[in-house]
């Protein structure tokens, strides 16, 4: 091969390099590590023996509680964020018209706030002397201050408060595809409001449905952060314990194994979620049609 | 050559470059510091004890640039002390209860003492603990006394005893705060049940200290070290186990919350200085910390984070005297948190509490 | 009758959650005047927590490393994933989707944990690059599929006209598929920018002590307890995230008001 059509096979090669950084970047940062993950999961020390036992050292009711709780903490976020969201998605693609687009302006300041400081705002507002006490004790609804801080409650109002946008945009997103003379249609034929909703917008909004509801249960079940600061360090959760393991325990090992543990219960479950909210998309729109 | 190959190859070529740029990009920090020496020192210390804010003056003074990073934990500078055999890091800040471990792995270097102009006024009942007898390795920076915080108001109606038990077995109906640490949590409760922590690693005491924890959860607000104040100044809580420096300042301000000691007893931290193995960087170092020990500095740092000094001289204005001098009395009755249980038995404590 | 009360139930939730969602907000906006420190009541206006945040030069570091980071990485994941979406071979760009999206789906706490060990794994010191790196990942998995749904809605009659007029593979890329992609390259990189600022999971575990940025500054804050610069540095930062929202809006209107491409 001569130099001048080797330059040229060069040159038709060029596009396999420019979109090589972007494919190797994911590969060495996200997949490697994964595996790195497993391996440091299953091997400890210098010696390249496969061994399971930091597994066995973690299947114990402690860490089976723990694990629970993060699932509830997911499961529970992801319902309250369904309950909450949904009402706004549907105002928002059906109902709202011509000031839609300020009302989604309006809606992106405060999500577009660093999430620290929403934290941060509510504590202002849950602690013992914080102003939602002063408030309701002012007005006479309660004697005494709640404990609206360093619990589940705190936890609770910060987590739908933090994952309700990761909710709304799946639903937004399926309920805007909505045809809306499909409502017309029901509504003409004699159907109630309610018997509408139920028959033919919920089921259609499935998919966003589903979609929300993973997304909102598997980034719920991982996180840390929210428990940490609000929880008042009582309440060990998935999120805690890895972080608990890399950084204070030091054990690598330990914390691959918990986090590869927890990584496969969570696939589980979401697989769970997702087949038993898929029944439900695809059994209603077959009977539609 | 086939055309195949031929393009098989360069494609090959190309992975190597940019997985090379990636290298470079990856490890390029750490390569540039190693060739590139500086006429600067990397501290490694706790981010409530000292920051970069009053080392301004001495790198004016003496042009040495200094590198402040800080810790969370005791462990996470093990680690980055063993990640370079000391050579990261030139000074560090280890608890009492880390110097033994550090000592015994090489990590520490010997202190000359001709270097340093302070030692004369460091208060004697700083010196000569049990993990440095006689120094050799660390300078006391911070010490502080763990004890009770009382909210006085609240127990209008005749103060009780002042011992553990009202944080672990209340007589009356009210929340109490713990410190996030478990060390400090587990070796509360232990000296709270057998009055001292020798026999701590034994099975039945660590049983007893697990059921005594997880009864206690129930009236405990929160697990925090850095909040305590403010629960106890916002009376969410009337009685907290909290540290000497954290109540004292806040008994400036608020009048009604108070510190003692139990009568169990009582433990003790002192944060030292120690210059690690591997630095190279030794003059730097000793004019770092001669300036670090002056009375002017200190009492800057005193000011800013609510922490007494370990040299005499130093005005604390707005502490009663009585809480910031570190007397032998005082001293006497203060255990520390000796290694006397691994850490990994310890943290599975914590968890099985937590969980 | 009937109608009436229904007509007004859902606006009146939707006031309501605006409520919700807006209150630890101007909360902490009002309270960053407020002269007291600890007490939650209102003592009287002062300036003074945003004279002190302005005086803490540690703010400004940690805000100048999060700047850093985030230019660096938005930077990055643009020409990385722009340069992918355009010279990306068709077919396998399309099951790659998934390799992107679950950059995203996953908990971040797993992504940062990972790149942790692989890390400390490979002797690689914590500090910017690894920062970067991390940031850059995410950036990826928010611009790559935005991109290339995009790319995919553009008007292929476009490309083939200008191939058919005589232009150059490079030709086309550069003045017609990259000026018409120009709106979803900004929008996601804003995206991205917004994101690398506000990420706190990877900062926590992956900066080292070198790279602090804001988050983790506030986050080291918010562990002591409340504090009032802490509120006067939230509404600076409402005030920026606000600008940048107001500007990414109007750059969308004018886009729409000078006709989409389309």
């Amino acid at each position: 091969m001569n130099k001048q059509s080797l330059r040229a096979t060069i040159a038709k090669e060029f596009t396999f390099l420019f979109s090589l950084p972007a494919l190797i970047w994911p590969l060495v940062f996200l997949c490697v590590p994964l595996a790195t993950i497993l391996y440091l999961s299953v091997v400890s020390g210098t010696v390249p023996i496969i061994s399971f036992h930091k597994y066995f050292q973690l299947i114990d009711w402690m860490h089976t509680r723990i694990i629970m709780r993060s699932l509830i903490l997911g499961f529970g976020t992801a319902v309250m964020c369904l309950v909450c969201a949904y009402p706004i998605a549907y105002f928002f693609a059906i109902k709202a018209g011509r000031f839609k687009n300020l009302f989604l302006f309006l809606l992106m300041i405060p999500m577009w706030t660093n999430f620290l400081i929403q934290v941060y705002g509510w504590f202002f507002l849950l602690e013992y002397n914080g102003l939602i006490n002063t408030f309701l004790l002012k007005v006479g609804l309660i004697n005494e201050p709640l404990y609206l801080m360093n619990n589940m409650v705190a936890v609770f109002i910060l987590m739908i408060y933090c994952y309700v946008p990761f909710m709304l945009m799946p639903l937004y997103t399926i309920l805007e595809k909505l045809n809306i003379h499909l409502l017309e249609a029901s509504s003409d034929l004699g159907a109630s409001p309610m018997q509408t909703f139920m028959r033919i917008t919920l089921p259609l909004s499935m998919p966003g449905i589903r979609t929300g509801t993973l997304l909102v249960f598997v980034l719920g079940f991982g996180e840390f952060a929210i428990p940490a600061l609000v929880g008042g360090g009582k309440y060990m959760m998935v999120g805690s314990l890895i972080s608990y393991y890399f950084l204070v325990v030091r054990d690598m090992g330990l914390g691959a194994a918990f986090t590869v543990l927890s990584g496969l219960v969570l696939i589980f479950f979401s697989f769970c979620i997702y087949l038993i909210l898929g029944v439900w998309c695809l059994r209603d729109t077959k009977e539609e049609i | 050559m086939n055309a195949r190959v031929v393009r098989v190859g360069i494609r090959i070529g190309m992975l190597a470059i940019v997985i090379g740029f990636l290298g470079i990009f990856l490890y390029g920090q750490q390569l540039i510091r190693q060739v590139y020496e500086e006429k600067s020192i990397n501290i490694l210390v706790w981010p409530t004890e000292l920051d970069a804010e009053f080392l301004v003056d001495f790198e004016k003074d003496t042009g040495i640039k200094v590198y402040v990073n800080y810790i969370e934990m005791n462990e996470e500078l093990f680690v980055k002390l063993r990640a370079y055999r000391g050579a990261g890091y030139d000074l560090v800040m280890p608890s009492d209860y880390a110097v033994q471990s550090l000592v015994n792995e090489g990590l520490l270097a010997k202190i000359d003492k001709s270097k340093l102009q302070f030692l004369d006024t460091i208060y004697p009942a700083l010196l000569g603990h049990y993990f440095d007898p006689h120094n050799n390795y660390t300078i006391p920076f911070f010490w502080d006394i763990y004890g009770l915080g009382i909210n006085k108001d609240y127990f209008e109606q005749g103060m009780p005893e002042v011992s553990w038990k009202l944080i672990f077995d209340p007589a009356q109906d009210y929340l109490v705060g713990m410190p996030a640490d478990y060390r400090e949590m587990i070796y509360i409760a232990c000296k709270y049940l057998y009055g001292s922590i020798d026999n701590l690693a034994q099975p039945e005491h660590i049983e007893a200290i697990k059921e005594l924890l997880c009864k206690q959860k129930e009236w405990v607000v929160a697990y925090t070290g850095l909040r305590m104040p403010f629960l106890l100044a916002s009376h969410s809580i009337p009685v907290a186990s909290a540290s000497l420096t954290e109540i004292a300042r806040l008994s400036y301000e608020h009048p009604e919350i108070i510190y003692e000691i139990p009568k169990e007893g009582t433990f003790g931290i002192i944060d030292s200085i120690a210059i690690s193995q591997g630095s190279q960087k030794q003059e730097y170092v000793y004019a770092f910390l001669n300036y670090l020990y002056r009375p002017d500095v200190i009492t800057k740092y005193v000011k800013k984070y609510g922490i007494f000094s370990p040299i005499k001289g130093v005005v604390i204005d707005d502490v009663p005297a009585k809480y910031t001098i570190p007397t032998q009395a005082l001293f006497n009755r203060v255990d520390f948190f000796r290694n006397v249980i691994d850490q990994y038995t310890l943290s599975r404590i914590w968890v099985s509490i937590v969980a | 009758m009937q109608k009436k009360k229904s007509a007004y139930f859902l606006p009146f939730i939707v006031g309501l959650f605006y409520f919700f969602l807006y209150l630890p907000i101007v909360v902490l906006i009002i309270f960053s005047f407020n002269e007291d420190p600890f007490v939650f009541y209102w003592k009287g206006f002062s300036f003074k927590w945003y004279m002190k945040l302005f005086q803490a030069g540690e703010v400004w570091d940690a805000f100048k490393n999060s700047l850093i980071v985030a230019v660096t990485s938005t930077s990055l994941s643009i020409v990385m994933g722009t340069l992918l979406v355009v010279y990306g071979a068709k077919r396998q760009l399309a099951n790659l989707q998934s390799l992107f999206y679950s950059i995203l789906a996953m908990p971040e706490i797993v992504l940062a944990v990972s790149m942790l060990s692989f890390f400390s794994f490979m002797g690689v010191s914590l500090g910017f690059s690894t920062l970067i790196a991390g940031h850059t990942l995410l950036g990826l998995g928010y611009i790559v599929p935005i991109i290339y749904i995009r790319f995919n809605e553009l008007d292929k009659r476009l490309v083939e006209a200008a191939y058919d007029l005589g232009a150059t593979p490079e030709q086309v890329i550069y003045t017609i598929i990259i000026p018409l992609l120009r709106p979803a390259i900004f929008s996601s990189g804003l995206l991205a920018f917004v994101i690398s600022l506000d990420d706190f999971v990877f900062s926590f575990f992956c900066a080292g002590g070198t790279a602090q940025t804001l988050p983790i500054y506030i986050f080291a804050m918010i562990k002591t307890g409340v504090s009032p610069v802490i509120a006067a540095l939230s509404s600076v930062l409402l005030v920026l995230s606000s600008a940048i929202v107001m500007m990414a809006a109007l750059l969308q209107i004018k886009r729409i008001g000078k006709g989409a491409t389309r």
